[in-house]
């Protein structure tokens, strides 16, 4: 074979799936695409016109991008197939061709070594902006340890595709000639067995896998800077320090690593105007495709208990957002831990948590770059100014925000109030680990503190979806701290950070312990147990003395309440659990809220008259619902249990879309309607 | 072989027993498994069907056909007042054990054989008698707000005398959203088709199948493949019209009790489950006080209750009642 040759096939829906079958091709004589069918069908049945595909075996390789239609049943309407020699059409060069039309590629017959296709200075430029480096750096590490089989979370606009093309340059920049084939968006299972070399493949529903050992995301980390910086001077850098002639991976790094040790001492980094860093408006200077699913970023899980701490983990990579000045609500911002009125955020001195369990300050130079800058301040916190020793604590407790936290305009801060048992973690693990689905509704999210995130979804989401495990109870510490914390923006409006707060059902129940942040959460999930309808004195506390709190506040009708009947798989073949357990989670929709809201209303009235409803009187907008974390019981009473079923959320995101839209984190009239 | 069964009887309460379990696996529709177990309660054996999920892949989707059936069991109790008043038209849940990791549902025995065995056998004077049996199958369920979604021959059964729905394995309740079945085109509605299905779960969903499977059963198994057979073998007379109206769109069409009153013309015979519908429809208001206290003034939204209507016949309140269509 000679030169790139095309392939068309075409869908058809059949009974039990789809059939697929030979358009037509350009090979001649037309026998020769035959060879590649059975070896691309599992590809073509596992791709969407939302992504493309790469598949390289070493020798040939092939290049697939699908056809929408609006045929029911079917993904595709056609796939137009590039296909020849590896060493002519590569990963990164078939990402530079135009888009096919209906008729199939432009002609692309046969490409000299080192030609560039059309659209390289696009794709490179969207290689190196901010999201596509956040999305490049994990991957980058997977690939220098040398695993074969990468899944990740899909991201909107483009990013795949920018990340693939940025992580295929740079393994040919550094020698490692490893084939790489992808998958841009996986609609359904890939059956990949035979895939030579690398296979990275994008998935919506994927969570983000483990991260590689923390040695190997820092010089991920590093590499994938330097090539936003200035490609070229990466390339230069690799050559000088014979990382290209690497004999092997090992030596490939530790080459790697002398580069990257020697240049820091030189202090050499060269800083490109074209490196996208938020001004603060928050754009980029470069167009920023739009990211919907977190980044996999890696962080090391660790239990803190002095000095206080709303996130502790150390962060190595992440979203290459620089903290920069305050957003569009101005700087003054009140410290969720200890309610001290924060005058001027950016003022804060940035401080990073080490592996010793402590807050060291990040000295910047005075002539740093904004490159640099961004590098030192990625992942930092900062250090909450008062000195006022918080209540029933010792005195001058430092704690410390992660340095996004006000970026964005006042955060809004909800909490999961109820009972100890009532299924509170399971809800938020539940929810955080569905949370990506909301970008159906348009609705993006993206983690504030990857590390934190990361320790969350290690510590709560996948032993709960992926091994169906029961979640331990949220430990009664004398403190509240979030759980999580995200970057939402809803449409074309905002971005405003989110927190998650997890309390302690004793913490609740006892007047005494300390509840700081009801002082200042604009958001509370009253989660109630099925079983603690009927038998709910403690829930009558725990409800009244957060009320209490919120009662007295002065800007009360800024709190708004979600009444979530949890674990509803008890009661799943009753009304309203029956009725509103598997209506779709995300529609924004105020009149299918307010139904929901009224059946449970009126069923908790049914069983606990005046009772668990009270949230709903006193909190100027209020919903109800029904949710299942797991969408079935646990077997065995504790927590050593597991859920026999399988864990499959069930309703778990329509009390916090409700919670966007009654906290005006979600826009527009519907969302307005919301809640009242 | 012979083991205990621990169960929830249909109407509450739990129950231990002795049974005797048949080794021989009957269908029991999709990703589910059924066999014949003997409840021993002291004065003899009591035959009951046990409905478990299959093994394997389908096991997950299996857990989620159960509880359809305990759904529409416990529902149609409810509807009928107890056991007492339970309609012989519909299958009879018994119990359930719906929380463990081996789920399972026991059914009275079924009464009679598919459609799709029995057809080929049955009477053309027998036709109106099998009507009116499957559509006050219907108005129970419509009665307990539930939609079957799998009339079918394979679903329905006939015993010579008397019509038996069974399977409930793919019901819903009324007024959530419908949601796409796969399946023999035949008897799948429209509206549930993939790719065509869209709304809410209504009483007139089941019409469209049970119309057909009047046809069916007329013709000894034949399907529809024209609006103009129903003229062949006089069901248009016998529904007085109607049956044109039932392979139209959910939004213009009759319900089972539409065709029993105004086709059929015998509304002697048209059955009164409760209205379980008005317990939700008391919740509902009593919510919209509250909220009225809270924001007085605040509208309600048109349709509100609609859902938990369930008795609202969309042909009867679009004028086409007693008009004979």
């Amino acid at each position: 074979m000679s030169g790139i040759e095309q392939i068309s096939y075409q869908a058809r829906a059949v009974a039990g799936g789809i059939e697929i079958s030979q358009n037509a091709t350009s090979f001649r004589p037309p026998q020769l695409a035959y060879h590649w069918r059975p070896r691309l069908d599992p590809w073509l049945r596992a791709g969407s016109p939302r992504g493309c595909a790469y598949l390289d075996s070493g020798a040939e390789a092939a290049f697939i991008r699908w056809q929408p239609t609006s045929l029911p049943r079917l993904e595709w309407r056609s796939a137009i197939v590039l296909a020849g020699q590896s060493s002519q059409l590569s990963g990164s060069y078939a990402l530079e061709l135009q888009e096919p039309d209906g008729a199939g590629f432009p002609a692309v017959g046969t490409v000299a070594p080192g030609e560039h296709g059309p659209r390289h200075a696009e794709i490179q430029a969207r290689a190196r902006s901010s999201p596509a480096i956040a999305q490049l750096i994990p991957l980058l590490a997977h690939a220098l340890v040398g695993e074969r089989r990468v899944t990740v979370p899909w991201a909107a606009g483009g990013i795949p595709e920018a990340a693939m093309w940025g992580l295929i340059s740079i393994l040919r920049m550094l020698g490692d000639t490893t084939p790489v084939s992808y998958l841009t968006y996986a609609a359904g299972p890939l059956r990949d067995g035979d895939t030579t070399g690398l296979l990275v493949t994008f998935r919506a529903d994927a969570v983000a896998p483990l991260p590689p050992e923390a040695g190997f995301l820092a010089v991920a980390t590093g590499i994938a800077g330097k090539f936003a910086a200035d490609p070229a001077a990466l390339q230069r850098a690799a050559m000088e320090h014979g990382v290209p002639g690497a004999a092997d991976r090992g030596t490939r790094i530790s080459r790697l690593l002398a580069m990257q040790a020697e240049e820091q001492s030189r202090g050499t980094e060269q800083a490109s105007p074209r490196y996208p860093v938020r001004d603060g408006a928050g754009s980029t200077g470069i167009t920023e495709p739009t990211v919907t699913t977190v980044p996999t970023v890696t962080a090391v899980p660790t239990v803190v208990t002095e000095p206080t701490v709303i996130a502790a983990p150390t962060v190595i990579s992440g979203p290459v957002a620089a903290p920069g000045p305050s957003g569009p609500a101005g700087s003054g911002v009140m410290c969720p831990v200890c309610l001290h009125q924060i005058p001027d955020w950016d003022a804060l001195t940035y401080w990073t948590y080490t592996s010793d369990g402590d807050f060291e300050e990040i000295r910047i130079p005075a002539d740093a770059n904004a490159v640099q800058r961004a590098r030192h301040v990625h992942g930092a916190y900062v250090r909450c100014p008062s000195t006022e020793p918080s209540e029933g604590a010792a005195p001058a407790v430092h704690h410390y925000l992660p340095a996004n936290y006000a970026r964005f305009g006042p955060p809004v801060l909800l909490g999961f109030v109820g009972l100890t048992q009532s299924g509170k973690s399971h809800l938020l693990a539940s929810m955080i680990g569905e949370i990506g689905k909301l970008g159906e509704q348009r609705i993006e999210v993206h983690p504030l503190d990857p590390g934190l995130h990361h320790q969350f979804v290690e510590g709560s989401v996948r032993p709960l979806f992926a091994r169906g495990e029961v979640l331990p109870g949220t430990p009664s510490e004398d403190t509240t701290t979030f759980a999580d914390a995200f970057i939402v923006r809803h449409g074309g409006g905002a971005e405003r950070v989110v927190a998650l707060f997890d309390v302690a059902g004793g913490v609740l129940a006892d007047v005494r312990k300390k509840r700081e942040f009801l002082w200042v959460a604009n958001g509370l999930f009253f989660v109630i147990d099925p079983d603690h309808i009927k038998s709910s004195k403690a829930g009558d506390d725990t409800f009244t003395n957060v009320l209490a709190y919120v009662r007295e506040r002065p800007d009360r009708d800024r709190v708004s309440a979600a009444i979530v009947v949890n674990k509803a798989d008890k009661v799943r073949f009753d009304e309203p659990a029956v009725r509103w357990l598997r209506s779709p989670d995300l529609t924004v929709d105020p009149e299918a809220f307010l139904r929901e809201s009224a059946d449970v209303y009126g069923y908790l009235e049914r069983l606990a008259p005046g009772v668990l409803t009270e949230p709903y009187r006193v909190c100027r907008k209020a919903t109800l619902h029904v949710s299942s974390p797991t969408g079935g019981a646990q077997e065995g009473e504790d927590t050593s249990g597991t859920y026999p079923r399988g864990v499959t959320p069930l309703g778990v995101l329509r009390p916090l879309v409700a919670m966007l839209a009654m906290t005006g984190v979600l826009t527009g009239q519907e969302a307005a309607r919301i809640g009242v | 072989m012979a083991g205990g069964l621990q169960f929830r009887p249909v109407a509450g309460g739990h129950e231990e027993f002795t049974a005797r379990i048949d080794d021989v696996e009957l269908p029991a529709g999709e990703y589910l498994t059924a066999r014949t177990v003997w409840l021993e309660d002291g004065t003899g054996e009591h035959e009951l069907r046990q409905h478990r999920p299959v093994a394997g892949d389908g096991r997950r989707e299996g857990y989620l056909r159960l509880d359809n059936e305990i759904f529409a069991g416990r529902r149609l109790h409810e509807a009928a007042g107890g056991r007492a008043g339970y309609p012989p038209e519909l299958a009879c849940l018994h119990g359930d054990e719906g929380t463990s990791a081996d789920p399972y549902t026991l059914f009275e025995p079924y009464r009679g054989r598919p459609l799709s065995e029995a057809a080929e056998g049955v009477f053309a004077e027998e036709t109106e008698s099998f009507a009116v049996g499957l559509l006050t199958a219907l108005c129970w369920l419509a009665g307990a707000g539930v939609a079957h979604r799998a009339i079918s021959p394979d679903t329905v059964l006939w015993d010579g005398y008397r019509v038996q729905v069974t399977d409930f394995s793919h019901s819903l309740p009324f007024g959530t959203a419908r949601t796409p079945r796969t399946g023999a085109r035949n008897w799948v509605a429209p509206e549930y088709r993939p790719g065509t299905c869209s709304g809410a779960v209504g009483p007139a969903d089941d019409v469209w199948a049970a119309a057909r499977l009047v046809f069916y059963f007329r013709t000894g198994g034949q399907d529809i493949e024209d609006r103009a057979d129903l003229d062949k073998y006089n069901l248009a007379q016998l529904f007085n019209g109607l049956l044109p109206h039932v392979i139209g769109p959910p939004e213009a069409r009759p319900t089972a009790s539409d065709l029993i009153e105004y086709g059929l013309r015998r509304p002697s015979l048209v059955p009164s489950p409760k209205d379980l519908g008005m317990q939700l429809r008391g919740r509902r208001a009593s919510f919209l006080n509250a909220r009225e206290v809270k924001y007085p003034g605040a509208g309600i939204p048109d349709g509100f209750m609609d859902d938990v209507t369930w008795r609202h016949s969309l042909w009867e309140a679009g004028g086409a009642g007693g008009d004979g269509g």
